[in-house]
């Protein structure tokens, strides 16, 4: 196992070279008239600018030079932990990440947590009664629920719950560490929205593992023991059903954070889907390429995570 | 993050902290707003609800001339106003602040040098600079006002007003206002209260110039302190108002300057609202529910009409008419946009009737002349090409330009248009007298020039914002090396003479007749840019919270002379 994580760790190097790289020169392919509009953004009301000065703004913002360069310059940089500084904030990128990913942990580990709580739950309820009304009910659910766009779902519970009912508030961000109740109250439609596909999907895997495994002799068997049906299925079936819902758990990881860069824009929360969907919007190219990576970094270590449990949840699984 | 302090580290903060943000502030205090009212201006700032749009209209006055003020009742001072905008400040170093959307904040925690109004008149009752003498044409002699001081005690005297400008004449510096800044050839302190510009040119703009982002004055000592950058989050100003909170993308919190310099007749600090706050909601659908279900009081849209809001008993719609215009921009140096017939053909072509029905509810009537209507250089044009389908079809034949080449091309994303589908309808309105524009929407509007290698030929729909001075619109878009100028194509019936001349002169009188035979050519011609329709900016308030003074000052509305009605 040791050596398993060891050779995992490593791999990460040349995953995130990959995707250094990747982020650094798909930038550059980003079409612009000018390149001093990555500097000064476009339709900046600077008038005419001397050539000196267009020149030294270029220099300070490191794009001067031929493209390795910077791209070696910018690895550089990256060893060293600094991320560069935004063009549009002109703060160093890091102190932003700072800023925002406990807004970012927030939102998605609710989500996660609820995703996994609902999916799960209503996954073994439909697995267990499948082919009855109440499966009919969770299955078409969770039919609407993976079909149904996030963003969507947003801007329409906004109106039903905020415009409508009055019940819960339109965006906005509060620290639920300064005020617990308001802070989650802030966060229930995002985590509905940024929710919702989720825990469709868990729903259906969870059914459709749990069915399958319904049907095995052993736990054919393990009825046959005498065992009551709370400790067949804790024990013998879910250990087994939620197997592939542990791969599905490690792309949720993905999926919640490319979801939360509309959720966090559509709810005024000012957490790293919406600072990525600003600095693309703003071509603020530092941060994009730091969101880019960190964004890399989590996706492969919820990946190493979730092989991990894979071995937890099944003895025959070795790393070797 | 309360700004006079180290900024705490979330992550660092112990678990139990619970701090309380966004409370409101009580009492009541404050000064009048200035409004729109000039020698015979037909400025009104009359609001209404529901139903039919208020909008302010642009006032005409002499140079010089000052401002009466609305000023509040003493039972109407005080309140918390929420605000909702989409965009938060890119920086509070005014000096270096790019968008046009953060006027609005820098205005309420500076003051200008020079508090140029709507009309282009300078207000020296509410500027830094308390008095201005024009020795001789390039001589410029300022008069500090006496007493006033940053909230961090540092005092704004002539060595403060000399290191601000200066600051930005570094040619190390890019600053907002260099290019505006250029006529300065040198400053004196001459004493504690006394500043003397001495200028390389004759040049009239200079006073809109210090009226503007670059005429913010700044705390020397705490800039140094920081530096630019840490700066532009932690700024110390002499304004109306002081910013004690900022979180990023979230919320801004301004509290009242109670030792603010400027006083109403009653001798009340001019900062009427206890505290203002400012939630960042960028999401339009968002921020109009926010408004409607009571959330926030006051929201602004620059780029579309919220119907829904104008037909809202509950809320009331302000609009500022002038302050920019719907536009293409283009190269007329490349074929077949070099053709002034074929240009004014295309302009002839286009149904601004309709696109305004469609895409702004009928409010944002179409243009008649070459820069924003809210500028006093602006009359409509006679010879302006409107919708005639039949002449432009007439324009293509005499035009010379073959029936294969009658076409060009347009890129950009078109938010100022109300987006991609406005731009599809200019395309289908060519198609109709045979022109052939390709939209290009994944393209970047790529309305600067072509530099270094740049191919610069395309047509983009945007926008032009009012300036401060008409100088800067007609230089920015309509010299040769204009900025806007797209590909920095000639203007050869434009005499650059007659634009440096109208910049040189101090009287305004004279300016406007000059560029009023600049509009005739202009609107002759169609170089740069082809004006489309007259964009008003619009204000949206709930009735209840009962916001009054809302004034606008050129693109950007002006939140520091706001106040909550009784």
């Amino acid at each position: 196992m040791h050596r398993f994580l060891i050779r995992r760790v490593l791999s990460l190097i040349p995953v995130l070279f990959f995707v250094s790289a990747l982020s650094f020169f798909g930038l550059e392919l980003v079409p612009v008239d000018d390149p001093i509009e990555l500097v000064l953004g476009p339709g900046a009301e600077v008038g005419q600018l001397t050539d000196e000065q267009y020149e030294a703004l270029l220099k300070q913002a490191g794009l001067d030079g031929p493209i390795t360069e910077r791209y070696v310059r910018y690895l550089g940089r990256l060893a060293q932990g600094d991320l560069g500084r935004s063009r549009i904030t002109r703060q160093p990128v890091t102190e932003m990440f700072k800023d925002r990913l406990p807004v970012t942990l927030w939102l998605n580990s609710i989500t996660f947590v609820t995703n996994v709580a609902l999916g799960v739950g209503l996954g073994v309820i439909a697995g267990l009664y499948h082919g009855t009304k109440i499966d009919l009910i969770a299955t078409l659910v969770a039919v609407i629920g993976v079909a149904t766009p996030g963003f969507w779902v947003g801007i329409l519970s906004i109106i039903v719950f905020t415009l409508w009912l009055g019940w819960l508030p339109s965006s906005g961000w509060v620290d639920p560490l300064d005020d617990f109740g308001n802070g989650i109250k802030h966060l229930i439609l995002p985590v509905f929205a940024l929710g919702v596909f989720g825990s469709a999907s868990i729903l259906r895997q969870t059914r459709s593992g749990l069915i399958e495994v319904l049907r095995q002799d052993y736990v054919t068997t393990a009825r046959s023991k005498g065992l009551r049906e709370s400790v067949i299925i804790r024990r013998h079936m879910l250990k087994v059903a939620l197997l592939p819902v542990m791969t599905l758990l490690g792309f949720q990881i993905a999926a919640l954070l490319s979801g939360s860069v509309l959720i966090e824009r559509i709810f005024g929360l000012p957490g790293i889907g919406r600072m990525a969907l600003d600095a693309t919007q703003n071509r603020d190219f530092q941060v994009v390429q730091a969101v880019v990576m960190m964004s890399a970094l989590a996706i492969v270590v919820a990946n190493l995570i979730a092989d991990m449990l894979y071995a937890w949840l099944d003895p025959r699984i070795r790393y070797s | 993050m309360v700004l006079d302090d180290r900024k705490p580290s979330y992550w660092s903060r112990r678990v139990s902290r619970r701090r309380l943000l966004g409370g409101s502030a009580v009492g009541l205090t404050g000064l009048a707003a200035a409004v729109l009212v000039g020698c015979g201006d037909d400025e009104d700032g009359e609001s209404n609800g529901g139903g039919t749009p208020a909008a302010t209209t642009a006032a005409t006055s002499t140079p010089g001339a000052s401002t009466s003020a609305a000023t509040p009742a003493a039972s109407e001072r005080g309140g918390s106003l929420r605000v909702g905008l989409a965009t938060q400040p890119s920086t509070f170093d005014s000096h270096f602040s790019s968008p046009g959307t953060d006027e609005r904040y820098l205005r309420l925690v500076y003051d200008p040098l020079v508090f140029i109004q709507r009309d282009g008149s300078a207000d020296f009752d509410r500027s830094v600079l308390e008095s201005f003498e024009l020795q001789d044409e390039t001589t410029l002699v300022f008069r500090v006002r006496d007493g006033i001081q940053f909230t961090n005690g540092e005092v704004i005297d002539a060595e403060m007003v000399k290191w601000n400008l200066e600051r930005q004449l570094d040619p190390e510096n890019v600053a907002i206002s260099t290019q505006l800044f250029s006529a300065i050839d040198t400053i004196e302190a001459v004493d504690d209260g006394t500043v003397q510009l001495n200028l390389s040119r004759p040049y009239a703009p200079i006073l809109s110039a210090l009226g503007w982002k670059g005429g913010m004055v700044l705390p020397r000592g705490v800039v140094e302190e920081l530096g630019q950058d840490d700066y532009g989050r932690q700024p110390i100003g002499s304004g109306p108002y002081k910013l004690t909170s900022w979180r990023d993308e979230s919320d801004l919190q301004f509290e009242r300057n109670e030792d603010y310099w400027l006083k109403d007749a009653e001798g009340r600090p001019a900062s009427y609202l206890d505290d203002i706050s400012v939630r960042i909601i960028p999401d339009q659908t968002v921020i109009v529910a926010a408004l409607q279900a009571g959330e926030i009081d006051y929201i602004e849209e620059p780029f579309r009409v919220f119907q829904e809001l104008v037909d809202d008993p509950n809320v009331t719609t302000v609009g500022n008419p002038g302050a920019a215009m719907v536009t293409v921009y283009w190269n007329h140096g490349i074929a077949p946009l070099n053709n002034k017939l074929f240009r004014r053909a295309v302009s002839h072509a286009w149904n601004r009737d309709v696109f305004n029905e469609l895409f702004y509810g009928g409010l944002n009537p179409p243009m008649a002349g070459p820069v924003p209507t809210g500028s006093w250089a602006y009359e409509p044009q006679d010879n302006f090409p409107s919708y005639d389908p039949e002449m432009a079809k007439q324009l293509l034949e005499q035009s010379g330009v073959p029936e294969g080449e009658r076409k060009f091309n347009v890129a950009g994303a078109a938010r100022v248009w109300g987006g991609p589908d406005a731009v599809t309808l200019f395309v289908d309105d060519m198609a109709k007298v045979g022109i052939e524009v390709n939209y290009l929407v994944d393209r970047p509007a790529g309305g600067g020039p072509a530099r270094d290698g740049g191919d610069g030929m395309w047509a983009s729909p945007s926008g032009v914002s009012l300036r401060p001075d008409p100088d800067v619109n007609y230089s920015t878009l309509y010299r040769a090396n204009a900025i806007y100028n797209t590909g920095y194509a000639a203007v050869p019936s434009l005499d650059s003479a007659l634009l440096d001349a109208a910049a040189a002169t101090y009287d305004q009188d004279e300016r406007k007749e000059i560029y009023q035979e600049v509009n005739t050519i202009l609107a002759d011609e169609i170089y740069s840019v082809l004006p489309g329709l007259d964009r008003h900016r619009w204000t949206y308030v709930r009735n209840d919270a009962n916001v009054q003074g809302i004034q606008y000052l050129w693109y950007a509305p002006l939140l520091r002379d706001l106040w909550m009605g009784a």
